[in-house]
């Protein structure tokens, strides 16, 4: 099975270099291979220098591709961290 | 006495020898081919041993707000010399050459990304790059051969972690040519005091090391070689600036009221995205110019719509709730295109502004108008300024233009009488004429772009250093027309604003209060010290003791000098370095 995100950055940074960091870290803490796509380009989500070659950015759509065993609780949580802890980080 | 104008990054002034501050980067690194040994997977990871553990010791010193971002470089580093391996194992090249490749290729695709931001972050990857073939080759972090200690540093950019070694060092200022003002360098150099602006003109072959100069921070200007009367001034100006510094701080988040209890709007100037996003925090009351030219200089083309739609929305989300007044783009004149050729003889007396925009209103003003009705349908917090207007007929055709494409793009035919148009006052012509602008229906506001409305009042160009002592806001000529134009939009009842340099200088904030405005849009860090200055003052108090003597003065020194004594006169004498 694959689970997919679809989420829109609402956090004022988009995914540069802390948000970025954070978002990574997030994903590294899971067994699951995680993918990151905003239009045509793609990025491994536990690499940030493909992260941040994204240039994903306010108010940017992108999509999040998880696949392996802990996926469901991944989808979860990079959720919960994308569309509320990293707009927390802005204030 | 050369003097350079830059844009700041870290308020502050400092008098102090200059030095220039060379490095090599990985850029430097010429080598093609290296001998490959059997350990260079081990001098890889020796060498991020030792960059985390630089991290772990800057950590130690770094502000909090830093922390996070160190971290990030942490995971660059591990990413880039994870990929540096993999080059190493398949092609049998030495560490040095596969870091320089893992850093070209991230370069490459961070420029393309497009992101202004994400672009800074080429100069994060630059310095952990640099950072990782220094400790390849056994070198150690900085050399340390330099004496910086008390000397204003001039660079071609600086790293983060050279901006905390000159705190570290006590360097007193910092001048570079690239860098932006949100780059983590800036941030370090905010936190530890440590003034710092960009000059993208200068050229490190121009400054000898040793030579004094005033680093003004505040003003945005490099003195180098100040005269006698030039460093007295500075000298005052810093100590002035030492005491006011908290003060102004704390004024930058409250909102601007005069003694006699007028509330004044401090909005910002921004000129591009980087520059919003500081400005979102700086505490103004939202952005009184947008300006866009970026967009479309140094590219091959205009933008397109959907470039423009995503630039006003992500600026408008910003400032949410805030003002954001874009202004259509002002090409033509001493901003060339390298799509747009236009052979003139006088260039600011030519096709610029709404002329051109009208003009080439297929290729530039209709995207653009398109690109602003859209985003206004999502954000209502913004403002369109139409510049260089000087006939009845350009607002006219403008407003048709919208109407038509307000049709094209079917949205709400209501939607016209809602738009919060703007006209931009930089020509006398427009100045003398606003009422009769503002009856074309339609128009909100009115702003001052003084810069301009200077130039064509005093026939003086600025930037002509044989002329350019005849340019000052202050002229009375200026002030006067000012007075007949302010007074017949007011009249109006529109709201009416300045948007020029001259809204962020001291001396003009007591006149522009007197005159009616209530609407001052200034430089992101101007923000704090302007407010504190409008708290300080008294319109009625300006009507009555100062206003006529100023319009009645016969040149800039009087009406300067009227405005000093005036200031000296209810207790701003903390301000004479600024007068």
């Amino acid at each position: 099975m694959v689970t997919i995100l679809s989420i829109k950055l609402k956090n004022r940074s988009g995914l540069h270099a802390r948000p970025a960091s954070v978002f990574v870290r997030k994903c590294k803490a899971f067994k699951s291979i995680i993918k990151v796509q905003k239009g045509d380009k793609v990025a491994d989500a536990k690499n940030i220098l493909q992260v941040l070659s994204l240039g994903a950015d306010c108010g940017d759509e992108i999509l999040i591709e998880i696949n392996g065993e802990d996926e469901k609780i991944a989808a979860e949580e990079i959720k919960k961290l994308v569309e509320e802890e990293l707009p927390e980080i802005d204030k | 006495m050369p003097v350079f104008k830059g844009i700041i990054a870290s308020q502050g002034v400092s008098i102090a020898p200059l030095i220039r501050y060379i490095v090599k980067t990985v850029e430097d690194l010429d080598i093609t081919y290296c001998e490959f040994s059997t350990r260079e997977e081990i001098r890889l990871d020796v060498a991020l041993e030792k960059y985390i553990e630089l991290l772990s010791e800057i950590k130690k010193k770094a502000p909090e707000s830093e922390r996070e971002l160190l971290e990030a470089y942490e995971l660059m580093a591990q990413s880039l010399v994870d990929e540096a391996k993999d080059i190493v194992r398949s092609e049998n090249i030495c560490s040095e050459l596969a870091v320089k490749r893992v850093y070209l290729k991230y370069r490459d695709s961070f420029r393309e990304s497009g992101s202004s931001l994400i672009a800074l972050r080429e100069a994060d990857l630059r310095s952990i790059a640099s950072s990782l073939i220094k400790y390849l080759m056994g070198y150690t972090e900085g050399g340390g051969i330099l004496d910086i200690r008390d000397k204003i540093i001039i660079a071609e950019d600086v790293t983060p972690t050279d901006m905390i070694k000159f705190a570290k060092e006590g360097v007193k200022g910092v001048v570079t040519l690239k860098g932006g003002v949100t780059s983590h360098a800036a941030i370090i150099a905010r936190s530890n005091d440590i003034p710092y602006i960009i000059i993208p003109e200068i050229r490190l072959d121009d400054i000898k090391d040793g030579e004094i100069a005033v680093l003004d921070a505040l003003d945005g200007l490099l003195v180098v070689k100040p005269g006698e009367s030039e460093l007295e001034k500075y000298m005052a100006k810093l100590t002035r600036f030492e005491e006011l510094k908290s003060i102004i701080r704390r004024n930058a988040f409250i909102k601007a009221t005069t003694l006699d209890n007028y509330i004044v709007d401090v909005l910002c100037n921004i000129r591009d995205l980087e520059e919003a996003r500081v400005a979102s925090s700086s505490g103004c009351d939202g952005v009184g110019l947008f300006r866009i030219e970026f967009l479309y200089m140094m590219k091959e083309k205009a933008p397109s719509e959907d470039v423009l739609y995503n630039t006003f929305i992500k600026v408008a989300e910003f400032f949410r709730d805030k003002v954001v007044v874009i202004r259509a783009p002002d090409l033509g004149a001493d901003k060339p295109l390298p799509y747009l050729i236009l052979k003139e003889d006088n260039p600011f007396l030519g096709l610029r502004g709404i002329r051109l925009l009208l003009e080439y209103r297929e290729e530039i003003f209709k995207p653009f108008l398109r690109a602003f009705l859209r985003a206004l349908r999502v954000y209502e917090n913004l403002r369109l300024l139409l510049p260089m207007v000087t006939t009845t007929r350009e607002v006219r055709e403008t407003v048709e233009l919208l109407n038509t494409l307000i049709g094209e793009l079917r949205l709400d035919n209501k939607m016209l009488s809602s738009i919060k148009i703007g006209i931009m006052v930089e020509t006398p012509a427009a100045a003398l004429m606003i009422d009769k602008l503002v009856e074309t229906g339609l128009i909100k506001f009115v702003s001052y772009g003084t810069n301009d409305l200077t130039q064509y009042t005093l026939a003086v160009d600025r930037g002509n250093v044989r002329v350019s002592y005849l340019y000052d806001e202050l002229d009375p000529a200026l002030l006067r027309l000012l007075e007949i134009s302010v007074s017949k939009a007011l009249e109006k009842g529109i709201e009416v604003e300045v948007c020029g340099e001259m809204a962020s200088k001291i001396p003009a904030i007591p006149v522009l209060l007197g005159l009616g405005i209530r609407g001052l849009s200034v430089n992101p860090t101007q923000v704090g010290l302007v407010k504190y200055v409008i708290s300080k003052l008294s319109v009625n108090s300006v009507k009555k003791e100062l206003l006529s003597r100023v319009l009645s003065s016969s040149n800039n020194e009087e009406s300067r000098r009227s405005i000093r004594e005036y200031m000296v006169s209810i207790g701003l004498e903390e301000l004479k370095p600024w007068l």
